[in-house]
């Protein structure tokens, strides 16, 4: 049976060590420009080519993520940065527009995976993706497992990738939102750490939803993040061909357990021994998680709210 | 130089007919599925068939909405409405999906316009919609005049249609799932609860878990930080109509029967007068858009990125309103006999206002009327919503003309 492979973020060198170690197949980063930027560190092209070197010598792949909706001026330099990557052995990138996809596509090989932002919710928008040249799709979180059970059955021919774990962004906005808001009480946004705001709606008390801004806007993300290590037999059933693990800005202890929590649940699932959950693993990533956790949309009827622990 | 078409939000029959008669040389419209705005009337199939037909014998357009990003199973019945609409010479539909996008190309000629909620904020997206075979895209909100001045150069071959005035996302269109999270209700399938109107606090915290989280602004209360005021390009229009752009969008299919007539109108002069070679602006027509209900305006993203200035901070809403549609005129018996559908009670003796497709406002004293229900007729002094009226005056009026009341002001 064909193995589903666990692609994790990795959000400076020392994390790509260790969620390397800890058993995915596949690291995530970013580099300086061109991708929203959840983490307060980008990858120089020097660390770049690191990164590449220490990956392939373990066997394992390096993508980087363009995942940015630019306008004209933000698209300058994109083509020779794509083709620095391609020299450098990097092998794919994620995308969410349209005309970055185009720049990957005329000035490189790299392969191409098709962000959760791009919303592919049904098989012949993910088709279409396979006609134009990508080679992936990571599918929208907001869609029920049957749907990505025949998206899976419908579209063979192209790689399947869905959201697994981690935090979920909700909403992105050209403008800067906080940065407005508060030029209003004069106040001056500080830049110095990630997620240091959090956006609470007047009647969902205790629900804090993080908020982060970057040179493209504003992101907003769900107060809670995905975690479906309860479901991940009935993933894994489908025949998906990567787990995302989602978070750059993770810290090092989360990382390294959220990502060897799959890798053995994975083993355990892929073993010749009937496959058995086990509660601990749930614990284990609660206890390291810096917000209460939900299973999404994939295991709802339609028209319910999200699963939440 | 090819005129740009003035493109009119129809959430209904009634006010298609509104729109192409204040000047919209184009509607988009939305039939019973596959369309956002889930919660307008939209029509039934065999509108549509009306509605075309109308639209050409004046030697308009119509647009059908095929928006969503439809989940696998909403995809039913797809086919079979492509083919329907392409049957009855729809003008165009607009998409917002890849797969609907193939569904259309597959299974018909139509014409097919590239949404607002494709994002479409470069040229090369834009080049990459063209080199698929569509013939226009709706760019993103997301805009500078210099942004897509250079999209207007880089890809002469495809239409390119903005949006000039209405309700606009805070965020990137297409790129909004706050209402999914926070409510079940899906944004991209037309059932938006708009969360971003809501109150929020701003707090410090959410790094780690061992963060509290404390109000950023003490003593704030929870504001709309996130609400959008509404687009409004009047001021700007002939930098707008410079760029060469083929299409001019209004927003609001959920909007009434004034709004839509009033925003049309004014659009209709200044595109008349960019048209006549000496463009020359009139104050009046911002002073008539600011005479519907409805949020503060902001130029959006022309002018580059906002800031607070598109904000609507102080009230989920803030709409304002100085003045309130009454009645329509429906018919015009004979030269001083009109009938009214009312809208808004009305009483003899009050001064109102009649807006016509052209010209200034008139002031009316509406006299005695005649209340019309069925074969049973009686004169009345106030009439009330969904009756109809017959009057007599001495006012060169028309029908679908527009009766108005100017309200009060209201104390701040």
């Amino acid at each position: 049976m064909k193995r589903a492979k666990i692609n994790a973020p990795a959000g400076d060198m020392n994390k790509l060590k260790v969620a390397l170690k800890a058993g995915a197949d596949s690291v995530l980063v970013g580099g300086e420009g061109y991708n929203i930027k959840t983490t307060s560190h980008s990858f120089t092209r020097d660390e770049l080519k690191e990164a590449v070197k220490y990956t392939h010598k373990l066997n394992r792949e390096l993508w980087v993520t363009l995942d940015m909706i630019p306008t004209n001026n933000e698209l300058e330099g994109l083509d020779c940065y794509v083709e620095f990557l391609n020299e450098i052995g990097v092998d794919g990138v994620i995308v969410s527009d349209l005309g970055v996809f185009q720049v990957v596509k005329e000035y490189s090989n790299l392969k191409i995976s098709v962000s959760t932002q791009s919303s592919n919710t049904n098989w012949r928008s993910v088709k279409m993706w396979h006609k134009l040249g990508a080679k992936r799709v990571v599918l929208a979180r907001e869609i029920s497992i049957k749907n990505v059970a025949e998206i899976r059955e419908k579209v063979p021919e192209m790689e399947i990738e869905i959201h697994t774990h981690g935090a979920m962004c909700m909403a992105s906005s050209g403008r800067s939102l906080l940065s407005s808001y508060m030029s209003t009480k004069e106040v001056t946004k500080s830049d110095d750490e990630n997620w240091k705001f959090s956006i609470e709606e007047q009647t969902r008390p205790g629900e804090y939803m993080p908020v982060y801004e970057d040179e493209h806007g504003t992101h907003i993300f769900h107060s809670r993040d995905l975690c479906t290590i309860e479901y991940l037999d009935r993933i894994l059933k489908l025949g998906i061909d990567h787990l995302n693990i989602e978070g750059r800005m993770m810290g090092e202890e989360y990382l390294e357990t959220t990502v060897s929590i799959y890798r053995e649940a994975m083993e355990a699932y892929y073993s010749d021994e009937e496959y058995k959950y086990n509660p601990e693993w749930l614990t284990r990533l609660q206890k390291v998680a810096p917000r209460k956790y939900t299973a999404g949309f994939y295991f709802v009827k339609p028209g319910e709210k999200t699963k939440d622990y | 130089m090819k005129r740009a078409e003035l493109l009119a939000p129809a959430g209904n029959m009634e006010k298609m007919k509104m729109a192409f008669h204040y000047g919209a040389d184009a509607v988009y419209l939305g039939g019973k599925v596959f369309n956002l705005r889930a919660g307008s009337h939209n029509f039934t199939e065999e509108e549509l068939i009306e509605a075309v037909q109308y639209a050409h014998s004046k030697d308009k357009t119509v647009w059908v909405t095929l928006n969503i990003i439809p989940h696998d199973h909403e995809t039913a019945g797809l086919v079979d409405y492509i083919k329907f609409l392409d049957e009855i010479k729809v003008d165009g539909v607009i998409v917002a999906d890849l797969g609907v996008f193939q569904m259309v190309q597959e299974n018909s000629n139509l014409a097919i316009s590239v949404s607002t909620q494709s994002s479409n904020t470069n040229w090369r997206s834009v080049q990459m919609w063209n080199e698929m075979g569509a013939k226009r895209v709706v760019l993103a909100r997301e805009n500078s005049l210099e942004n897509i001045a250079l999209i207007r150069e880089k890809v002469p071959g495809i239409e390119i249609e903005v949006f000039i005035h209405g309700a606009m996302c805070m965020s990137v269109s297409g790129r909004c799932l706050l209402s999914n999270y926070m409510t079940a209700r899906d944004a991209n399938r037309g059932d938006c609860a708009q969360s971003c109107r809501w109150k929020y606090s701003i707090v410090e915290g959410g790094k780690d878990n061992e963060g509290e989280y404390n109000e950023v602004l003490d003593g704030d209360e929870p504001t709309h930080i996130f609400s959008s005021k509404d687009l409004c390009t009047i001021e700007i229009i002939d930098k707008i109509l410079d760029l060469g752009v083929d299409s001019l969008k209004i927003e609001g299919r959920m909007k009434g029967i004034y709004y839509v007539s009033n925003v049309v109108r004014s659009y209709r002069e200044a595109l008349d007068s960019y048209y006549s070679g000496e463009f020359k602006y009139d104050p009046k027509w911002l002073t008539e858009l600011e005479t519907i209900s409805h949020r503060k305006y902001t130029t959006g993203f022309y002018f580059g990125q906002p800031d607070s200035e598109a904000q609507n901070y102080n009230n989920r809403n803030s709409y304002s309103q100085s003045h309130q549609l009454v009645a329509k005129v429906i018919e015009k018996v004979d030269e001083n006999t009109y009938i009214l559908a009312v809208r808004n009670r009305i009483f003899s003796g009050e001064k109102l206002e009649v807006i016509s497709n052209t010209g200034e406002p008139k002031v009316i004293t509406l006299p005695q009327m005649t209340q019309i229900k069925g074969s049973h007729e009686e004169e009345v002094e106030v009439s009330h919503p969904n009756t109809t009226v017959r009057i007599s005056l001495d006012a060169d009026i028309s029908e679908l003309d527009m009766v108005r009341r100017v309200l009060p002001e209201e104390k701040e």
